[in-house]
């Protein structure tokens, strides 16, 4: 299995078809891109066309939604081979995908459902992402989800949790700031406690976006600017584990380019101003 | 069963009907049960609705949101996702329009347009020059097979729904919806990254589902013949095959 290298990407930005002639025209300033997999999981057409024009002139990660690592119905093989194929094709520099289930008895509900953190679950879990990685030939990155709810039956926090897989998987991290902060709101956890636990050496990138506040509770939305409180938790994630690369996450209400591209400089300017510290 | 296992099958139930109670979550002083398992359910109702706007959107707009969220949500409810890609999911939206709605130019509607999705990112592939032709050893007409480009997709529509979705599509005004006293047949495909849809005559619609269906040239040209004398059969089979040509509709292999 190919040993992916902890390599520093620098500030990226996710691919959305909203941007790809603006991109393709102005060759923004940002270090990298990251695809959503299943965009692009299609025979033909304009989404792998503008896919191979970006590629040609920036690197790519991967970031899919339907690998449904914990769900109790077995790993799909058809989709796992079609990610494989798009990975040679693309040739990115890592591959992740979420820690949830999306459905179970051949039903996808299309959404990032929570997990009870107990052991059943953590063996169940890296198990099956030892197989992935076996598959794939190389590990990836599992990222934590936003959750809503919590689960009687769980035995261990969810930064235990996400730890104790990537462990015994020996799979990588892709640290979601804004869900960490979102979901220690919903459940009324340390975000600095989670920040604290994690291993550094697993976690290769970090997602940053804005959310919705409902008051009582936060939904992760993907839809808004980043606030001033990730903002904050990021500038501590940095302090803890030194440079790593970050992108911007944003899927619903896009804004232009320039917009995203001044909240990545400011994610640099975070990032560096850390670094300058450490 | 697993603990795992009870408690995914208890929540799926509860995310695909709300009305079902879930066991497994904990009550909280600050959130009820209630409406942290709202969140999930409303994410999915959502998610799912909103896939079928992006590939329904003069649909959307010709029956008006409220009429085209409430078919959604019916949709969701009795075709739960199967796909990993939610791209694929809208699959069946017309022959469940087919039993919901009366009105049959909805329907047509909705084909129309999942065909353009279909189109949209169907396979690519270099299509046919006439240069190629011009290169063919003419011995190997009479048996030749020409392949449609992976694109070319064939529908027949009743009702003027092409220049319905049109109008809609270019925000000018509407036509009178309309129902024709036979079908027209249509052809879509993709040119230059572009979809493209036509109508035809009878007997190019009749040439172009002989050649999709794998018939030789000479097949083609005999079952013209319905339409043309033997003079002019060669002629028009040329003609057609010219036209097919310079709109892409050929694979080169």
């Amino acid at each position: 299995m190919e040993n992916i290298k902890k390599k520093f990407l620098g500030f990226g930005l996710g691919l959305r078809h909203d941007h790809y002639e603006e991109i393709l025209e102005t060759k923004p300033a940002v270090d990298w891109f990251e695809i959503l997999t299943e965009n692009y999981l299609v025979p033909g057409g304009k989404p792998l066309y503008y896919l191979d024009q970006i590629r040609a002139q920036y690197p790519l990660v991967m970031h899919g939604v339907s690998l449904s690592i914990g769900s109790m119905d077995p790993l799909d093989k058809k989709y796992l081979s079609s990610v494989k194929e798009l990975m040679q094709r693309v040739e990115p520099k890592w591959i992740s995908d979420h820690l949830c289930w999306t459905g179970v008895h051949g039903k996808n509900t299309h959404d990032l459902l929570p997990l009870p953190y107990t052991e059943e679950a953590v063996a169940h879990i890296a198990n099956r992402l030892m197989q992935v990685q076996e598959f794939l030939g190389q590990r990836i990155l599992i990222e934590n989800v936003s959750s809503y709810v919590n689960f009687k039956d769980s035995e261990m926090t969810e930064w235990e949790f996400i730890t104790e897989i990537a462990t015994r998987a020996d799979c990588l991290i892709l640290l979601d700031v804004n869900n960490v902060y979102v979901s220690s709101v919903n459940h009324e956890f340390s975000a600095e406690d989670y920040i604290d636990y994690l291993p550094i050496e697993r976690v290769y990138q970090i997602h940053l976006a804005g959310h919705s506040d409902m008051g009582d509770y936060i939904i992760d939305t993907h839809d808004h600017a980043i606030v001033d409180s990730v903002w904050k938790l990021y500038e501590k994630t940095i302090q803890r584990m030194g440079m790593i690369s970050t992108m911007i996450e944003r899927d619903d209400h896009i804004p232009p380019l320039n917009e995203l591209l001044k909240e990545l400089n400011y994610a640099k300017k975070i990032a560096k101003n850390c670094a300058v510290l450490a | 069963m697993s603990k795992l296992s009870l408690i995914q099958n208890d929540f799926q139930q509860c995310v695909l009907d709300s009305t079902h109670e879930i066991a497994h979550v904990m009550q909280t002083k600050k959130v009820s049960v209630e409406a942290r398992m709202g969140i999930y359910v409303n994410a999915y109702l959502s998610r799912l609705a909103e896939a079928l706007a992006v590939n329904y959107p003069v649909l959307k707009k010709q029956m008006g949101d409220e009429q085209f969220y409430d078919l959604c949500f019916s949709y969701v409810q009795q075709f739960p996702s199967e796909f990993r890609s939610i791209r694929w999911f809208g699959h069946q939206f017309p022959d469940f329009l087919k039993k919901e709605k009366e009105d049959f130019s909805i329907v047509e509607l909705a084909r129309f347009e999942w065909i353009l999705t279909e189109v949209f990112d169907a396979a690519d592939a270099d299509a046919m020059t006439m240069e190629d032709i011009a290169a063919m050893d003419p011995n190997v007409w009479a048996t030749m097979k020409f392949i449609p480009h992976p694109t070319v997709r064939r529908l027949n529509l009743k009702w003027n729904v092409a220049a319905l979705w049109r109008s809609v599509s270019e925000e000018t005004p509407c036509p009178v919806i309309e129902k024709s006293s036979k079908p027209i047949a249509w052809i879509f495909w993709r040119k230059d990254k572009v979809n493209q849809f036509s109508s035809m005559t009878e007997d190019e619609a009749w040439a172009i589902d002989a050649m999709m269906h794998g018939d030789t040239f000479a097949e083609i040209c005999e079952g013209l013949c319905e339409w043309f004398s033997e003079d002019e059969v060669a002629m028009r089979a040329a003609s057609l095959l010219k036209s097919w040509i310079a709109a892409g509709l050929i694979s080169r292999t």
